[in-house]
């Protein structure tokens, strides 16, 4: 059965969640005063959630959070960057034939607060012209068509095309809140961020896939803002860093670490892995990435089992072809990295074959495996489709 | 002319015509009226052309340079440009500064808005090059650190925070605490004099708008020279100020790893050894590099840097035997001349606001709160810290209380938190 996901505010805590009886199960985002705390899974049953379980997980799982954000209200602090006016920004959705993915993210980014932001679509290479069509009934938003196929083409064509110095990333098939974008832009205080991360919960869990890529791939990485300082935080360790669904950049830091590498991520035979290999430049060149739990967004996970697999088999690519960028361009520890990473593989299979709890089917787990052992090969092909693309 | 001078801006230099030229330059091209300053530049030992070049020039202020032959030091070089300065206000700017061309404007404004008793520390920001090696990184990332903290709202400064490369203050203020001290001539002149300043009752400011280009980066060589300077630095240091032995790295050894503990020994007992591992790191700091083993590299290179430390210690102190000798005695004086803190009890429940104004008029050390009956907690005194103000308290209760705030506005139904939360609190008000 499927999983409702659903979003309370702990000041105003109902006795009883009706989420209908087509779920066995809730995924529970809370907020306090607006701003993500934390989530928690919930049983449901007879189609409602009881008001005890609600506090009872609230208590556990988020702790006494509510009562530090009451204290920081009564001293008149301001808990996050939601109501405060932050300076402009670009906002990027790269996309690529999902015209009805895309109508949805841009409104939700219609709905952001004005604080004087531009709007890019890159329409990287799509086949009709559905997505131009989709962005005309948006105004104010401006539509960028880029021939060559590449994520990370279409994301560094908007590095070049941006008016402003921070760039925000979403995906087509994303959808982020009302206050993702100022909670993002006001890390960029600190000169050092040459990046930040938001939280990316499922916008939905109606299919057992989409149910399997949250319990094994969620892109959520916690409710407490982390700093991943390049001063002293391995560059290799950035799957915790977030992912480039929901983050934004700073443009002079990127003249100093370079920009996306082409040759990496959807739309090239290496399918993922340029955001990781962002993160790992920005970390080896000593400057910050700050994960910034506010800065919400949703994602709707792949909803077929052979849209998963093939995801997942893309990210098994993609790691390892961004480990081999990185060994190609002298960090010797990548290999080190791969040799290591790959035994953990190996037992995940294993543990999926005796189906041991939390492990990926077995089918999921060998698309990955296959997908590691083709990364190195797709980034040279990879490599050589961008040098003939100019 | 005298009467319009607003601001004399001190600048010690060695041997360092073309970045004081560029220094000078870079006033001259700021935004400000040239008739409200005037520089003084020392050459402190100068046997290049700095006094001629610095004489020769012309700009939209005077310039008046001091030869201060033979060299002593930049301490002394600052004192001797601020006795030779006529305005109410001091800006001291090291030779490798190159200043923002609002720097002036900025700390003029500062100055006009505050109590008379401000002290401005500019930052010197030093400059990310695209081909920076790991040293560099590492350096440029220490700056980097620094700024953050102090550019927080409400952040409680402390004496090593007064950075003497871009400082600006009262001139009557430099001559009540008695200027520089010139016994710490080359190293930690700066922060012993921040600690003297914020005995005064001074406030510190710190700004990066008014801060300035920073050029001249210790190399690795450079910087364990350095360090070994700050291990004789600090020995003067806790030795003239007992109350920040707490807070010098020289007493913070309890409880400090294997690793550590190794290289003191070293240092104290084995010299030649740990001399020769220093030579061995140095290569071995190199290869690492060239393999682009970052975590490696970082751990060696704070390794180095600690025994350079502990050697500086110990070669001040003349030998390991002394030394341990100075370092008991300095804990023992700490312990025997520990002066007695202010204290002050406020109660939140009155307001914020009020608790703020009780703060400003008392500036305790140490500030006891409570929410009506129930005690949160204490704000705790910070050896070398800046007494509490006004714009101090948000911010240090939130850092330091507020869980207890949060539980006490929650048990009076106060606050806005889960009805489901607050109803657990208040069948176990000990929770």
């Amino acid at each position: 059965m499927a999983t409702a996901v659903v979003e309370l505010d702990v000041g105003d805590l109902p006795h009883l969640v009706e989420v209908g009886s087509a779920y066995a199960q809730a995924l529970v985002l809370f907020r306090a005063r607006g701003v993500p705390i934390g989530r928690a899974e919930l049983p449901v049953r007879r189609g409602r959630i009881e008001g005890d379980a609600l506090v009872a997980a609230l208590l556990e799982q988020v702790g006494s959070l509510p009562l530090a954000l009451d204290a920081q209200a009564y001293l008149g602090l301001s808990p996050s960057a939601y109501d405060t006016p932050q300076p402009p920004a670009t906002v990027v959705v790269c996309t690529r034939d999902r015209p009805e993915d895309l109508d949805q993210a841009l409104t939700a980014i219609s709905r952001l607060p004005d604080d004087g932001q531009e709007v890019l679509v890159v329409d990287s290479a799509s086949s009709s012209s559905a997505s131009r069509e989709v962005v005309s009934r948006f105004p104010s938003v401006r539509y960028l068509r880029e021939e060559r196929p590449g994520l990370d083409r279409a994301r560094n064509r908007a590095l070049s095309e941006a008016r402003f110095g921070v760039v925000a990333f979403t995906d087509d098939d994303a959808r982020p809140d009302r206050g993702w974008l100022r909670a993002l832009t006001a890390n960029f205080v600190d000169p050092r961020t040459a990046c930040v991360t938001g939280l990316t919960m499922p916008s939905e869990l109606e299919t057992p896939a989409q149910e399997w890529f949250e319990r094994t791939n969620s892109f959520t990485r916690g409710f407490r803002r982390t700093v991943f300082d390049g001063i002293e935080t391995d560059p290799f360790f950035v799957a915790r860093v977030g992912a480039g669904a929901n983050m934004a950049v700073r443009r002079s830091a990127l003249d100093v670490v370079g920009r996306f590498d082409p040759a990496l991520d959807a739309g090239t035979p290496t399918r993922s892995g340029g955001d990781h290999d962002l993160f790992g430049r920005i970390l080896a060149a000593g400057f910050r990435i700050v994960y910034e739990p506010t800065a919400l967004s949703r994602h709707r996970h792949r909803r077929e089992w052979p849209e998963l697999r093939a995801a997942i088999f893309g990210y098994g690519v993609g790691v390892y072809a961004y480990l081999t960028r990185q060994f190609l361009t002298g960090e010797s520890r990548a290999a080190v990295v791969a040799l290591r990473w790959l035994p953990w593989q190996l037992v995940g299979l294993v543990r999926g074959l005796f189906r041991r709890p939390g492990a990926m089917p077995p089918r999921l787990g060998l698309a990955e495996l296959r997908g590691c052992a083709v990364g190195p090969f797709a980034y040279r092909r990879s490599v050589r489709q961008a040098r003939d693309a100019g | 002319m005298t009467s319009s001078l607003l601001l004399t801006v001190v600048i010690p230099t060695h041997n360092r015509r073309a970045a004081v030229l560029r220094l000078l330059a870079a006033l001259d091209a700021g935004s400000f009226d040239p008739a409200r300053l005037e520089v003084v530049v020392v050459a402190d030992g100068c046997d290049d052309d700095t006094v001629t070049a610095g004489r020769a020039a012309r700009f939209r202020f005077p310039v008046t340079v001091i030869d201060q032959s033979p060299g002593r030091g930049p301490a002394t070089a600052r004192n001797a440009g601020a006795a030779g300065a006529r305005a109410p206000l001091l800006l001291f700017l090291d030779d490798d500064i190159e200043p923002s061309p609002d720097l002036v404007s900025i700390h003029l404004d500062i100055h006009r808005e505050s109590s008379g008793h401000c002290v401005v520390v500019g930052a010197p920001i030093p400059i990310r090059r695209p081909d920076a090696d790991f040293h560099a990184i590492a350096v440029w990332g220490w700056w980097e650190q620094q700024f953050e903290s102090m550019r927080e709202p409400g952040h409680r400064f402390r004496y090593d925070e007064v950075f003497g490369g871009i400082l600006s203050l009262p001139r009557d203020l430099f001559e009540r605490v008695g200027g520089f001290d010139e016994t710490f001539n080359g190293c930690r002149e700066d922060p012993e004099l921040g600690f003297r300043l914020l005995r005064a009752g001074a406030e510190i400011r710190f700004t990066r708008e008014g801060g300035g280009l920073h050029h001249e980066l210790r190399d690795r060589s450079q910087l364990l020279e350095r360090k070994r300077a700050e291990g004789r630095a600090d020995l003067l240091l806790a030795r003239a100020h007992p109350s920040l032995w707490p807070v010098v790295r020289l007493s913070q050894v309890a409880g400090t790893s294997v690793a550590l503990k190794v290289l003191r020994r070293l240092a104290f007992d084995v010299p030649p050894v740990g001399n020769g591992l220093l030579r061995l790191s140095s290569v071995l700091l190199d290869w690492l590099e060239r393999l682009r083993w970052r975590g490696t590299w970082r751990s060696l290179h704070a390794a180095t840097m600690y025994y350079a430390y502990w050697r500086g210690a110990v070669a001040a102190a003349g030998g390991a035997r002394p030394c341990r000798a100075v370092l008991l005695e300095l804990d023992d004086l700490s312990s025997k001349s520990a002066e007695p803190l202010r204290e002050l009890e406020v109660d939140l429940a009155e307001g914020i606001s009020k608790v703020e104004d009780q703060v400003e008029s008392d500036r305790p050390d140490l500030l006891r709160v409570r929410f009506g009956d129930f005690a949160l907690g204490v704000i705790p005194a910070g050896p070398g810290a800046e007494r509490l103000a006004a714009r101090h308290v948000r911010r240090q209760i939130a850092r330091w209380l507020d869980g207890p705030l949060g539980v006490a506005l929650a048990l009076r139904g106060a606050g806005s938190a889960s009805p489901g939360l607050e109803r657990s609190l208040a069948l176990d008000p000990g929770s």
